[in-house]
């Protein structure tokens, strides 16, 4: 008697359960303020698109290498977390990296400084006014900051610390702070593959 | 302490084995009180471990000074000598994240104790693998993050200061050679008018 009672009903739970847990995660929203078309050089000196990202996801960082703290930590963590992908998902997934500091990032200085984290890191440089046009189409905000007399390095930069989640059209997904959660991150990146 | 420690002792063993005896009952009260202090400071001497293979050597494991009073003197004498180098700052879980080999900048992270009565201010930095180093901190200001040098960093009195990322941390410039993944820095950080507290820190990929 107890049985056939509570039997339909533990069906039913389990079905609302597996209902529940096969509810698709909301897609994540297309940001239409930020992101955009650019020109600039990467990290062999040849001139690269944004259409060159298309195609597969990307994982990209604004910051300069001369950045000891949080640029060079949160480059590991993202280059850590995309690692945790299969090779299968890392094959789809593009890390980038632009510097807005052109001067002391060059080409070959990214291409050294970047090799460190992973050889497939894409670094991109460019001319002052090419990297200003993209940061503020990306609503990156950073400024060059002159040093206090006395200082070791002649210019610091104060910037935003986001990595910028983009789709396989280049849409921006998604911004992380610099302290992201990994786990948040990949899912996300899943999400979209 | 200091003079208890070094004077009554040692003048006593030069006179005769009474005068030792007496001595040996106010070194033992002494002892008492430096085990105290030995249990006050336990933390800091095993943070100074890395810094102070005195304490590691197997010196007080030899028989002659199994003698209460020799292990004692030993005793007192080996943590006045760790107060007087180091004041009462410990640097404690440094390490320095690891950079490419043409970077000229890393940072180097840990936590600084200060487990005595009164305030210290750190007001100098320096790491073996650095042509300089300097403390900084980090401000946001609309929506922009910015380094600012700390020339002061105050430890209040029982206290510590972290330092990490995306906080305050010690910038090295001038990095020559670039330390390597797995190599040893030394770092050290000083109070106007007292010698350098320092350790070693593991150079790694966080």
């Amino acid at each position: 008697m107890k049985a056939t009672v509570w039997r339909p009903l533990l069906a039913l739970l389990l079905i609302l359960g597996l209902a529940a847990c096969s509810e698709p995660k909301p897609e994540l929203p297309v940001n239409t303020r930020l992101g955009g078309d650019f020109v600039l050089l990467d990290q062999n000196g040849q001139t690269f698109e944004a259409r060159d990202l298309h195609g597969k996801l990307s994982l990209m960082f604004f910051g300069f290498t001369h950045c000891p703290d949080i640029c060079p930590a949160t480059l590991a963590r993202t280059v850590g977390a995309w690692k945790e992908l299969s090779d299968a998902e890392r094959e789809q997934v593009n890390l980038v990296f632009v510097t807005f500091d052109p001067v002391r990032d060059t080409p070959e200085h990214l291409k050294e400084y970047l090799n460190f984290f992973d050889p497939s890191v894409i670094g991109l440089t460019g001319s002052a006014d090419d990297i200003a046009a993209m940061a503020r189409r990306y609503g990156v905000v950073y400024l060059q900051e002159a040093a206090e007399t006395g200082a070791e390095q002649e210019y610091m930069f104060s910037h935003s610390d986001f990595v910028y989640l983009l789709d396989q059209q280049g849409r921006v997904r998604k911004l992380f702070k610099s302290d992201f959660n990994t786990e948040e991150l990949i899912a996300d990146v899943r999400s979209l593959l | 302490m200091f003079a208890a420690c070094f004077n009554s002792p040692a003048g006593a063993v030069r006179k005769s084995a009474g005068a030792v005896r007496k001595s040996v009952g106010a070194v033992r009260k002494s002892a008492g009180a430096v085990r105290k202090s030995v249990g006050a400071v336990d933390r800091r001497r095993k943070a100074f471990a890395a810094d102070q293979p005195l304490l590691q050597l197997p010196l007080l494991q030899l028989p002659l000074l199994q003698l209460p009073f020799l292990k004692s003197f030993i005793i007192c004498c080996v943590v006045v000598a760790a107060s007087v180098s180091h004041a009462e700052l410990v640097i404690e879980d440094a390490w320095v994240r690891a950079v490419p080999p043409n970077s000229r900048t890393t940072a180097a992270y840990f936590t600084v104790r200060n487990s005595g009565d009164k305030e210290q201010i750190i007001v100098r930095a320096s790491a073996s693998v650095a042509g300089a180093a300097e403390i900084h901190g980090w401000i946001e200001t609309e929506g922009r993050k910015k380094m600012v040098r700390q020339h002061q960093v105050p430890v209040p009195a029982g206290a510590q200061v972290v330092l990490q990322t995306g906080g305050l941390h010690m910038m090295l410039f001038r990095l020559d050679p670039v330390p390597a993944a797995g190599e040893l820095a030394r770092l050290c950080v000083g109070v106007a008018g007292q010698p350098d507290v320092c350790a070693d820190a593991i150079v790694k990929m966080p």
